[in-house]
This record gives C-alpha cells, sequence and structure tokens, in this order.
C-alpha cells in the first residue's frame, strides 16, 4: 500500500508527497487535472498492469478507493 | 452543474457571446460570435448540437459540439456527428467530469435525432481523455503528403536561394513526368466501405467561404491557402475525376495550384487508396501535428458494424471531412 501512494504522489507535480496518505482524498488538490488522472490511470497500467476507466477515477474520491478498484481487477 | 444540449439556433446572443469568450480564452484565438454561428449552421441540416455546462450561478463552464454530416456506409445513407469546438474554462477544470458529461448529454441527445456514430479528430491533450474518459476508439492516423516546392523556404535555411531553385526545378520535373504519365494510365481509388456523401449540397455547405473550388469537366477540386509562419501552404481538401479520386484528378489540381498560387508547400491530408507519383508520403515521425480519427457507435449495432468501423482501411477520411486549418 505505501507503495501504492509514493506511485500515486509522483503523478503531482506541484503537491509535495508528504500530503499523501491512502485516506487523501486526491481530488480536492488545486493541481488536480484530467492531465493529472490521466497520468495516474497510465502509473497503474505500467506498474500493476491493470487498465483504469474514466468511470474508476469518477468512482473514487480517496486514494484508499482507487488502490481498492485496482487490486480488485488485479 | 447543469448541462443543456441545444441546437445553433437555439442559443442565444448572450450565450453565443460566452461561448465565443471560452473558446477565445481556452485556444489564445480571436473568433467572433458569428464566425461559429455561421460555422455551426453551415452543415447538411442546416445546424449543430451543442452541449453547454452552466454552473450554480448560470455561468458557462464548457462547451462541446457535434456537427451533423452525411456518410455512406457500406452502400446506406446515414448521419454522423463530427466533434469539435470543445474547451472547458480553466476555473473549471479541476472537475474532470464536465467535458465526459457534456459529452454524455449529447449522445443522449445525438441518439434521437437518428445520429448513429460519433467521429472526432482529438488534438494531443484530449486524445487520451477520448480513449479513457469517453469510451471512444482509435481507427487511424490520418496520412499526411506533401510537395515542397520551395524547401529553402519551408526549412528557412541559410541556403534558401539554391533549395529552393533545386525544389522548384525538381517539383517542375516531377509535375511534367506526372502530367505526361496520367495521360497513359489513370489510378482509380478503391471504393472506400465508408465515405461522406459527397453532393452539391455538401459541397455548397462545405467548401464555402475561403476555399477555392474549380471545375473543369470532369474534374473538380477543392483546396485553401494558408500563410502558416511565412510558409504559403495549398491546403488541397479534395480531388475529383467524375466523382472519384483518381491520379490524374490528383495531377490535374495540383498543376493548378502550382501555376495559380506559387505555394511553398502543396498538403493533401487524408487517405488516398490509389496510385500516385505527385505527392510524398510524410512519415508519421515527421508530421507537424498527429491528428488520429477516434469514433464510438451511438445506437446498438452489429457487431459487424462495428468491424467495418474499426477497420482503417474502410475509410475514406481526410481534411474535407474535417477543417482544422
Amino acid at each position: 500500500m505505501e507503495k501504492f501512494v509514493k506511485h500515486f504522489a509522483e503523478q503531482f507535480d506541484e503537491t509535495d508527497a508528504s500530503e499523501f496518505t491512502i485516506e487523501t482524498r486526491f481530488r480536492e488538490f488545486e493541481e488536480w487535472s484530467s492531465l493529472t488522472a490521466l497520468s495516474i490511470i497510465a502509473m497503474v497500467d505500467e506498474v500493476y498492469n491493470v487498465k483504469l476507466t474514466g468511470d474508476d477515477i469518477r468512482k473514487s474520491s480517496s486514494l484508499l478507493d482507487v488502490y481498492n478498484i485496482v487490486k480488485s481487477k488485479m | 452543474m447543469t448541462i443543456k444540449v441545444l441546437r445553433t439556433n437555439e442559443i442565444d446572443q448572450n450565450t453565443w457571446a460566452s461561448i465565443t469568450n471560452g473558446f477565445n480564452e481556452s485556444f489564445d484565438r480571436v473568433k467572433s460570435d458569428n464566425e461559429f454561428i455561421v460555422y455551426y449552421q453551415n452543415t447538411v441540416l442546416g445546424y449543430s448540437f451543442h452541449a453547454l455546462a452552466f454552473d450554480d450561478s448560470g455561468i458557462l463552464a464548457g462547451s462541446t459540439t457535434i456537427i451533423p454530416q452525411y456518410y455512406i456506409v457500406n452502400g446506406v445513407k446515414m448521419l454522423f456527428g463530427l466533434s469539435g469546438g470543445s474547451f472547458v474554462k480553466k476555473k473549471f477544470r479541476s472537475d474532470i467530469f464536465i467535458f465526459s458529461d457534456m459529452f454524455e448529454a449529447l449522445r443522449l441527445h445525438c441518439n434521437k435525432e437518428n445520429i448513429k456514430v460519433f467521429l472526432g479528430v482529438p488534438n494531443k491533450n484530449s486524445y487520451e481523455y477520448s480513449l479513457k474518459f469517453l469510451n471512444q476508439k482509435h481507427i487511424l492516423d490520418i496520412e499526411y503528403y506533401a510537395l515542397p516546392i520551395h524547401f529553402g523556404t519551408l526549412i528557412n535555411s541559410k541556403n534558401k536561394y539554391f533549395l529552393n531553385v533545386f525544389s522548384i526545378t525538381f517539383s517542375f520535373l516531377l509535375q511534367s513526368c506526372n502530367s505526361f504519365l496520367s495521360l497513359l494510365k489513370n489510378f482509380e481509388a478503391l471504393p472506400s466501405k465508408i465515405s461522406l456523401l459527397y453532393n452539391e449540397d455538401f459541397i455548397k455547405h462545405r467548401f464555402s467561404k475561403g476555399y477555392k473550388v474549380i471545375q473543369t469537366g470532369a474534374f473538380f477540386y477543392a483546396y485553401k491557402m494558408v500563410n502558416e509562419n511565412g510558409v504559403e501552404t495549398a491546403y488541397l481538401f479534395y480531388y475529383h475525376e467524375n466523382n472519384k479520386k483518381t491520379s490524374r484528378a490528383l495531377t490535374k489540381a495540383i498543376n493548378f495550384v502550382r501555376k495559380n498560387e506559387n505555394p511553398d508547400l502543396i498538403l493533401f491530408i487524408g487517405s488516398m487508396h490509389h496510385t500516385q507519383f505527385n505527392l510524398f508520403k510524410v512519415p508519421k515521425k515527421r508530421v507537424p501535428q498527429l491528428l488520429p480519427l477516434v469514433y464510438e457507435v451511438l445506437s446498438d449495432f452489429s457487431e459487424s458494424f462495428e468491424e467495418i468501423l474499426s477497420n482503417d482501411k474502410n475509410w475514406d477520411f481526410g481534411l474535407a471531412n474535417f477543417d482544422v486549418r
């Protein structure tokens, strides 16, 4: 889970990695945009070999939500 | 956020002003309300479909448009919708689903209007979004074909004069050979399973303001001159001989443009499906802007319909179908 948080945080250029925990509501960050969302989808595909969809992101508000979706698709 | 879908003629003046401002702000352009209205009315139905997103205080957050076009698919005429003019204002971009919600509203509306398929040629930023968030499918990357006439001007070289003399001579000889060859042999494009319905009405609407449309006997071609960073570029949109793409029509069109416009570069962007020796195919790595064609089917269709749409070889698609210039 820690690694997931680390990979997730790496997709944000301007937000400090220390601000990310598994509980973080990432869509509330000022930096959040469709480009960050696409980076997360690409990261999950590359690192976990899981295809996330736009709907998966829509359903998620915290990192834990995304983590659970990724786990369920593995 | 409230999303409304309206036809071009149902949008009031104040909203047009907001659409124009939003578009100009997003893309750093200086279009007028009237340019948009004329462009979106100039379609086979006389209007387009616009999804407009408003925030809780009624401020326009974004807009996207579907332009109706008739296509012939395996001999059957049907209505497609080409997406374009999309933007979400900077202030609202943290809500990454505004665009997909507008699209969903358009899907529901356009399905009722008997539009079967949405097409799009998204830019670099929105291509991935189209695939991941709108669930659209990639068909092909539109091909570029070029004939550099003033090569020195194109690459802005110190040896401009020498390169230009060389390329003018080369292109002249090439065209002379092609003119001669076209007397001996005419290559005809194989019929495509999917193509725009080219009729008088379409041509009248598609090539109205800013285009040069030439008809001489059986030959018909349309092009547009654009100055891009000092390079006079002739965009060839359409070349037909008796309603078919042929190498002879291409040769005639290029000869006409060369003689009458003296361009630095002649470009054709689209599928050809016939042998020709007039233009050079630009390698994908060298194209100035990748133009991916994406699609989605709106209503329930058979698998064979999807198979036809997803096969890049079935398409006759180019700048005549859409215009980014």
